[in-house]
């Protein structure tokens, strides 16, 4: 065995002396293979990682149900059932990147590359369509759509940290501006659509694998200062429209602030208990406009009240918990940096969603993981997630 | 790159996670823990439920006979829904105004009403009431051309019996019509009136009582709206119906009016202000005038029990102009001062010196405080001097006439002015001599009989008048040089004695002053109405029993020898007696008043009482047993013997059952105030 990283070198004395514990040999993990259920595999799963993530897409479930249930009194359950598919589909495309080793992904992060940037140009085509001012979905058979800038943040993540991976330890000015160069066409393909809180999401996934991948504090620095100009830039240029502006809390358009209101009128409200399930007026009546997606915190605080916002709240703690404990564990630089992207996103998303909803944020339009409704979000989210459990299953291979 | 840096790096990207996530938890738990949820609770439900309205069918009113005064009746009204789309609108807006246009409805006027603020988002507009039931009907057939029109009943105020005595009394009700400030009249509630009755269900299309009885009995008359409780969600759309409570109508009133008496009333003075301006005023600074009669008033109060039975005040207006909202030219003409304030209602809201109408309690006061006795004979020669030269003052009888030797009852009977000018000097000099007691009888004696504060009808807006005395003068005067004007001066008291100076008093005053007198000391609050009715009028639901708010000491040989001394009035060498000639009704008395007022011509004051000597025993169920008390005031009418009187005379002869009593015939004044 050779160790191309000291980390790897010690991990790997580590997992000899628990391999011991178990009993097990150091190559029985293929014994399973074939099986329906691996119980040796499934046993190097992190289940609190998943039970997690698991409750907090149930719980998005029911609030997704209860906000949209009055929407059309004819098909109470349209948007449950569509979830409940987006959620199958994602539980597939987590089995099956989950026995994919994560170390295949290294070695096709071009390809990956290359995937995400062309998918992300083909939306702004003609075979793209548009919806509320953002040219962003493929329409597909039966009333679906895609939405790629979502799958984009998985795609960079995968792309970004090999590329980092690859150049560690020597990432120069000149290899730190290729990077860059690399993650601006991506960045600007979403800005063509046009859609500022992806591309936010993006830029924490940048700034998070080259903050972990070694890149010198001061160009990081600058890395932030750019971002932060590439920002005003583009709402200086006047790509946004009017309400996209406000929405970031410039300047105020009566549509936010009714947002705001409405978010704030439905958490405070909601009290310590809530109003109970299916109960909350704000919620049930539809007075918090785009409930079911991006301000699904809100239904929470209301029918759950303060109880049940901070469960929710304490459940992606410890999503986040196990991410950068996963980062830690990994066996080599690579796990790191992707533990560290989907970390640097989720964050990113988590916080920016529920500061919104608690107006100590601008309003953006950026999902919930696993609790917005929107199968794109979904999927992505369960491929990150699988993504990281796959470096924590291969931590001691 | 080494691998500490990288753990370095991730243990601070930890931190800011954790910091993040503290933030997120404060800010929740000052949202929802810290902060009172009451603000946010309000503001959702105010998101979600909505309350509409309906009026329900305003009760009726009905006089003490049982006569239906004003009553509700169903109109036609064309209304839009709401929700008109911009096409619709388009349609629908010229073919209105087309099929309406008879009906003084344009494209503008239906724009203005649909785009109004007026209205609420889920109520329809009104378009039009009564309108033909022809034109009905080819709206109604024809949806396309009037998308979302509805065709409802409406009910409205109508005053049938009013409509009949505009016929047959043309000459007083061709443009009135009777007891219009008392009834009051409803109009489209305003944002004042939905402030002061928050919660109570007001909408901005709804109607309330603005004066009058209108006012008063609003809460019997209105009934309960139809209340729906409405649960609606973001977009305005209906979710469910929380709580439909049907409309209940409105209790009937019986008043205690006798529309014959008050349609008298006002017939009597509109005529005898007509007349007036055919008499000269003999008076020196007025000669070869006639007089103005400007306005006056007219109170008929039933002394047994306080009940109101008429209630006058001229010049009136026509209550019928109000139902459906009074179009603006004809309000402003009526607020116009060349008409003399019709809308004004005289009968509580003037204020008038009482003149000589007040020596009754002038005497009163003598006989309580020992000042005189009954039978002191006075000798009056026309004139009395007070003080010594050279700051003589000479006080005389009204035309310097002379009574010769007076007491307490003929001095009443021919109003000797001489003779009260005396009792006045007398409380003087027990003022002068701190014998407040003595000194202040007349006003200690007019406050117990009510004067200078509200008689408790409950009418909006009733005035007080005012009883003077140095305190008074002292705040009236409080930045003149001359220090006099803020003393208690001689002249105060024996203006005062005859109902003059600063003394001012309402007509409703006086009314209820007199009753207390005639009665034996009982004062009541004017009454209006003796019961609620169920809806329709069927049945009594509650009675309103007459409300004694006082009982004043009386002395019932100082009120018999007053008395005897007021039923004298009217015959005789009586201040009245022309005008009582071949009065033929109920056992009479009265006093008459003359009030100087201040660059005017004098005010005409009669005070007329029905069966002075009634008793307990006398009284029975039957009003023609009641004693009353009939108040009559014309301003700028000079003598009151000679408007005033002729006035009250003939109402005192409606009040003895005759509903049609010879026209009022004035008595032209020989010498210049002949009486006081």
């Amino acid at each position: 065995m050779t160790y191309n990283n000291p980390l790897e070198h010690r991990r790997h004395h580590r997992r000899m002396q628990r391999a011991a514990a178990y009993g097990s040999g150091s190559g029985s993990q293929g014994g399973g293979r074939g099986q329906l259920v691996d119980r040796e595999f499934a046993g190097r799963l992190d289940w609190i990682l998943l039970g997690a993530c698991a409750l907090i897409a149930l719980f998005g479930m029911l609030m997704i149900y209860s906000s949209t249930h009055n929407k059309d009194p004819k098909d109470p359950t349209f948007y449950i059932v569509r979830q409940g598919l987006a959620m199958v589909i994602g539980v597939g495309v987590f089995s099956l990147l989950i026995r994919i080793d994560y170390r295949k992904f290294r070695d096709f992060s071009m390809l990956a590359y290359i995937l995400t940037v062309s998918s992300l140009f083909f939306v702004l085509t003609p075979i793209g369509s548009t919806s509320k001012g953002a040219t962003s979905w493929y329409e597909l058979p039966f009333n679906f759509q895609l939405q790629p800038a979502e799958f984009a943040k998985f795609g960079l993540v995968v792309a970004l940290a090999g590329y980092v991976n690859e150049h560690r330890g020597d990432i120069d000015p000149w290899r730190l501006t290729v990077m860059i160069g690399l993650a601006l066409i991506p960045l600007g393909l979403v800005q063509m659509q046009p859609d500022l809180g992806t591309n936010m999401v993006l830029l924490m996934i940048v700034i998070g694998i080259l903050a972990v991948g070694g890149v010198r504090g001061r160009y990081l620095l600058a890395l932030a200062a750019l971002g932060v100009t590439m920002v005003f830039a583009v709402i200086s240029v006047g790509v946004l429209k009017e309400y996209q502006l406000a929405r970031l809390g410039i300047g105020a358009s009566a549509e936010t602030t009714y947002n705001v209101d409405q978010a704030t009128a439905a958490l405070g409200s909601g009290g310590v208990t809530g109003q109970g399930y299916l109960n909350g007026s704000q919620t049930r009546l539809g007075f918090v406009p785009e409930q079911h997606t991006d301000f699904i915190f809100t239904s929470v605080g209301e029918e759950f009240g303060f109880v049940g916002a901070s469960l929710l709240l304490a459940l992606f703690a410890i999503v986040l918990w196990r991410i950068w404990r996963i980062a830690q564990l990994a066996r080599d630089h690579y796990g790191t940096l992707v533990c560290s992207g989907v970390l640097a996103m989720f964050t990113f998303m988590i916080f920016e969603n529920i500061g919104m909803t608690l107006n100590i944020m601008p309003v953006t339009g950026i999902p919930l993981p696993f609790m917005s409704y929107g199968g794109s979000s979904l999927i992505t989210s369960c491929a990150c997630i699988a993504l990281v459990n796959n470096v924590y299953a291969n931590r001691f291979n | 790159m080494t691998e500490a840096k990288s753990r370095v790096r991730l243990g601070i990207i930890g931190v800011i996670v954790m910091a993040l996530f503290s933030a997120l938890f404060v800010r929740l738990w000052f949202l929802q823990v810290g902060s009172s949820s009451t603000g946010f609770a309000a503001q959702t439900e105010a998101n979600r439920v909505r309350i509409l309205h309906e009026p329900a069918v305003r009760g009726s009113i009905y006089d003490r006979r049982g006569q239906k005064l004003v009553e509700n009746e169903l109109v036609n009204t064309i209304r839009i829904r709401r929700g008109l789309t911009d096409e619709e609108r388009k349609i629908l807006v010229p073919n209105l105004a087309k099929a309406l246009k008879s009906e003084g409805v344009t494209k503008g006027y239906v724009n203005d009403r649909l785009d109004s603020g007026r209205y609420g988002p889920y109520e329809p507009v009104p378009i039009k009431d009564d309108v033909p039931y022809k034109k009905l009907v080819y709206i109604k057939e024809r949806p396309e051309m009037f998308p979302k029109v509805d065709v409802v009943r409406r009910s409205v105020r109508v005053y049938k019996l009013f409509e009949e005595i505009k016929l047959i009394y043309p000459s007083v009700f061709a443009e009135a019509t009777p007891a219009s400030h008392v009834l009051g009249y409803v109009g489209p509630v305003n944002k004042g009136e939905q402030k002061l009755h928050k919660g109570e269900g007001y909408g901005p299309d709804d109607v309330i009582g603005k004066v009058g009885v209108e006012q008063v009995f609003e809460s019997e008359l209105r009934g309960e709206p139809r209340t729906r409780k409405l649960e609606v969600d973001s977009r305005g759309r209906l979710v469910q119906v929380l709580r439909d409570k049907a409309a209940q109508a409105g209790n009937d009133v019986q008043l205690t009016l006798d529309l014959d008496v008050q349609r008298v009333a006002e017939e009597s003075l509109t005529v005898a202000m007509r007349k007036a301006g055919k008499l000269k005023d003999p008076s020196i600074k007025d000669r070869f005038k006639t007089f103005s009669a400007k306005g006056g008033a007219a109170v008929v109060m039933d002394a047994t029990d306080g009940s109101i039975v008429a209630l006058a005040s001229a010049p009136t207006f026509d209550i019928t102009e109000f139902t459906d909202g009074i179009p603006i030219e004809k309000y402003v003409a009526l607020n116009d001062p060349k008409s003399n304030f019709p809308l004004l209602d005289r009968a509580i809201q003037g204020q008038y010196a009482p003149g000589s109408t007040f020596k009754t309690f002038t005497a009163l006061a003598a006989l309580e405080s020992g000042t005189t006795t009954p039978d002191e004979i006075i000798q009056d020669n026309g004139e009395l001097k007070f003080g010594d030269p050279p700051n003589e003052q000479t006080f005389k009888n009204a035309g310097k006439e002379r009574h010769g030797a007076v007491r307490m009852e003929s001095a009443i009977q021919v109003s000797s002015d001489v003779y009260f000018y005396t009792m006045g000097f007398r409380f003087w000099h027990a003022y002068n001599n701190s014998n407040l007691k003595k000194g202040y009888v007349i006003q200690h004696v007019a406050r117990r009989f009510g004067f200078g504060r509200s008689t408790g009808t409950g009418l909006p807006d009733e005035h007080v008048g005012r009883v003077p005395d140095r305190k008074f003068k002292a705040d009236l005067n409080k930045n003149s040089p001359n220090d006099s004007d803020r003393s208690w001066l001689p002249g105060d008291s024996a203006a005062l004695a005859v109902g003059q100076g600063d003394f001012l008093v309402t007509p409703l005053q006086l009314a209820t002053g007199y009753s207390a007198f005639v009665n034996g000391g009982t004062i009541y609050a004017p009454r209006l109405a003796s019961a609620v009715l169920t809806p329709g009028g069927q049945s009594e639901l509650r009675k309103l029993p007459p409300q004694k708010i006082g009982q004043v000491e009386l002395d019932p040989a100082y009120r018999t020898v007053i008395m005897e001394g007021l039923k004298k009035v009217i015959i005789g060498i009586g201040t009245a007696a022309e005008a009582f000639r071949a009065y033929g009704g109920l056992p009479a008395a009265g006093k008459t008043g003359t009030a100087e007022v201040f660059g005017k011509q004098d005010t005409s004051v009669f005070v007329g009482i029905i069966n002075p000597d009634a008793t307990p025993e006398t009284i029975t169920d039957d009003p023609m047993t009641h004693q009353y008390v009939i108040v009559v005031f014309v301003e700028e009418g000079g003598n009151g013997g000679s408007v005033a009187a002729p006035v009250a005379k003939r109402i005192m002869q409606a009040l003895s059952g005759d509903p049609n009593p010879p026209e009022v015939r004035l008595i032209q004044p020989k010498t210049p105030g002949g009486d006081r």
